[in-house]
Formats: structure tokens, sequence, C-alpha cells
């Protein structure tokens, strides 16, 4: 099982690469839209039940143009509604891709914040100088 | 090229560089190699990116290099490591036991690194980097390599990945909680003694 730090840099690749796709798209070119498909499913799946990236698609959502939440149920809403649109962006419907893409990039954004203010700092022990008088003292030898 | 692509790719192509001269180094054990084939892999595609980010808009590109400087800095750190667990500091000896305790305790696909460090704490990144998910990662000071008691602190660290991967904070906390409440009810007056005298 993916501890959350590796769930966290999936979800922040899969979103920076959709926003390429639709870029590609946007350009003219027949890309196919795998990480905007893979991205609406695990959105599909984490917002069921997860509550710990809620303050992440609070932000994304915050930073995509007319989508800001007001209300937690809300905040479910506007999510099904952008995954939607991946999803039927993905079987080949024509949508608003800016939209889609201003999304993805601030999605993207607010989980690189995210991953860099939890950045998981090694854990340490049994010695810890100067903090709560545990050192481990490695003067004893074997004699 | 744009010159944030030229200064992006001049600094990707240094790490990559320096990982590739990581990867000529001698292992006694396949998961450091395993380890650098990972991050090269995340470099080079980081790369691609940042030299297909020209013909992309302003957010997308800005998007793609934070990304870059986060996984040159993170990359960076790692490969130290893992470098380190090269030095003949290290207890070479004791890395397949080690290993085999890794795989009982926090299963099968568990990978080891174990470096000595230039940190006289020992510290352990237990499963818990984002681009190695896999690896228990042990750092032991090097001011220290000649002493045999160093390596139980390991096991220490170890504790760490157990504590993790079983959820333990989980299924202790009530029981520690009802454990200590039940030795303060049975020993009050030693309790009072002790601490409100």
């Amino acid at each position: 099982m993916l501890g959350s730090a590796s769930r966290n840099l999936i979800l922040s690749d899969l979103a920076l690469e959709a926003a390429i796709e639709i870029e590609k798209v946007e350009a003219g070119e027949k890309a196919p839209f795998n990480a905007l498909e893979r991205l609406g499913q695990t959105l599909d799946q984490s917002t069921t039940g997860d509550l710990t990236l809620f303050p992440v698609y609070d932000r994304a959502l915050a930073g995509t143009a007319n989508f800001r939440a007001t209300s937690k149920s809300d905040l479910y809403g506007r999510l099904r509604d952008i995954t939607e649109r991946m999803h039927s962006a993905a079987s080949g419907s024509t949508t608003d891709f800016s939209l889609l893409r201003e999304f993805c990039l601030a999605l993207h954004d607010a989980l690189l914040n995210y991953r860099i203010e939890h950045l998981h700092r090694p854990l340490t022990g049994p010695m810890t100088p100067g903090g709560e008088g545990r050192h481990t003292n490695f003067s004893h030898k074997a004699r | 090229v744009k010159a944030a692509t030229q200064i992006f790719l001049t600094k990707l192509d240094k790490l990559e560089h320096q990982i590739t001269i990581a990867r000529l180094a001698d292992y006694s054990y396949p998961d450091g190699l395993a380890a650098l084939e990972l991050l090269q892999s995340r470099t080079k595609r980081m790369r691609q990116q940042i030299l297909d980010a020209d013909s992309y808009s302003a957010a997308t590109r800005t998007a793609i290099h934070r990304e870059a400087n986060f996984l040159i800095v993170r990359v960076a750190y790692i490969v130290g490591m893992i470098v380190r667990s090269t030095s003949v500091r290290n207890a070479f000896e004791l890395y397949v036991p080690f290993l085999d305790l890794c795989k009982a305790l926090v299963g099968q696909d568990a990978r080891l690194l174990i470096s000595s460090e230039w940190q006289y704490v020992p510290f352990t990144h237990p499963q818990s980097l984002a681009e190695l998910p896999d690896f228990i990662i042990i750092g032991l000071p090097a001011p220290e390599s000649d002493n045999v008691l160093v390596f139980p602190a390991a096991g220490h660290e170890l504790g760490h990945s157990v504590w993790s991967k079983k959820a333990l904070m989980d299924s202790t906390r009530e029981l520690a909680r009802q454990k200590i409440d039940t030795a303060f009810i049975a020993n009050q007056d030693r309790l009072y003694k002790r601490f409100l005298s």
C-alpha cells in the first residue's frame, strides 16, 4: 500500500501531465487524454471519505475561475462537476479545455505546496541532541 | 531555447551526470542501484518536460519549472544518501541479515539502504520518501563507524518503519492509555507522593 507522500506525488504528476495533454490538444495535436482520465478516476476515489487532501482541493478550486467552494458539500459538488468534465473530455466530447487546464494547474500548484509543507523529514533517534535529553551514549564501547 | 529552459536543462544535466557517476560506484547489494535507476528515470522525464515546456502556455511552463526545482532539490538529497551507502564506513556484513529483518517485519517488498552519514544522529526515512516508496533508508553516524553499538540504533530506526507500516499508533494508543490509567489508579499514593508533594 502506498504511503500518503507517494499518493500525493502520483496525484501531482497526474495533474501536471493532464495539463500538458490539454495544452497539446489545444495546440491541435491528437494527444490521448490518458493522464486526464486517470486523474478523474483518482479524484473520484479520493473524494469519497479521505479528508486529508480537503484543503488541497479547496485551494485548487479557489485557483479555478468561478469554482471557489463556499462549503464542504459545495466543494464536493464542484469537484464532481470537474471530474465529470474530465471523463467527458477523455471520452472525446468537446468541453471547456481551458477550465480543465486551469484546474489541473491549480491542483498541481496546491499539491506541490502541500508536498513542500509536509515534506517527510527523516525521523531521528534514539539520540535527540538538545531536545529531550535522550542521548545515546556511544562512548560505551566494548572494552 | 529560452533562457529559463536552458538554466533548468543545465541543472538537470548536471544532476543526471552525478547520478550516472553514482551508478558507477561499487554497490555490494542491488538496492542502491535500483534506487538510482528510479531517480534517473524521474530526472529524464522531467528533462523532457522542460524541453517541451517552451511550446506551452506561461502557466503550464511555470508549473513545470516549479516541479523541476523541487525535483532537483529532492533528488540531490536522496542521491547523496545513496552515494554514502557505498562508503567503507558502512558495516556491509550486517546488510543482508538486516534486510531479512526488514522483510520479515515490514513486508517482502521492503528495500533497504543503510548509509554512513555526517550527522551525529541516526535517522530514517521509513518508506516515506515519495520518490522511493518501497525503500527504508537508515542513516548512521560516520564518526561512530568503529562502534558496534551503532548498529542497534539501526534496529531502533527500523522500528519507525514497523510503527508506520503496521499503523501501531492506532492499536497501541488506547491500550497504553488504559494501562497508564490502571497503574495510576492502583498506585495513587505513590503517584501523589512523587508528583504532587
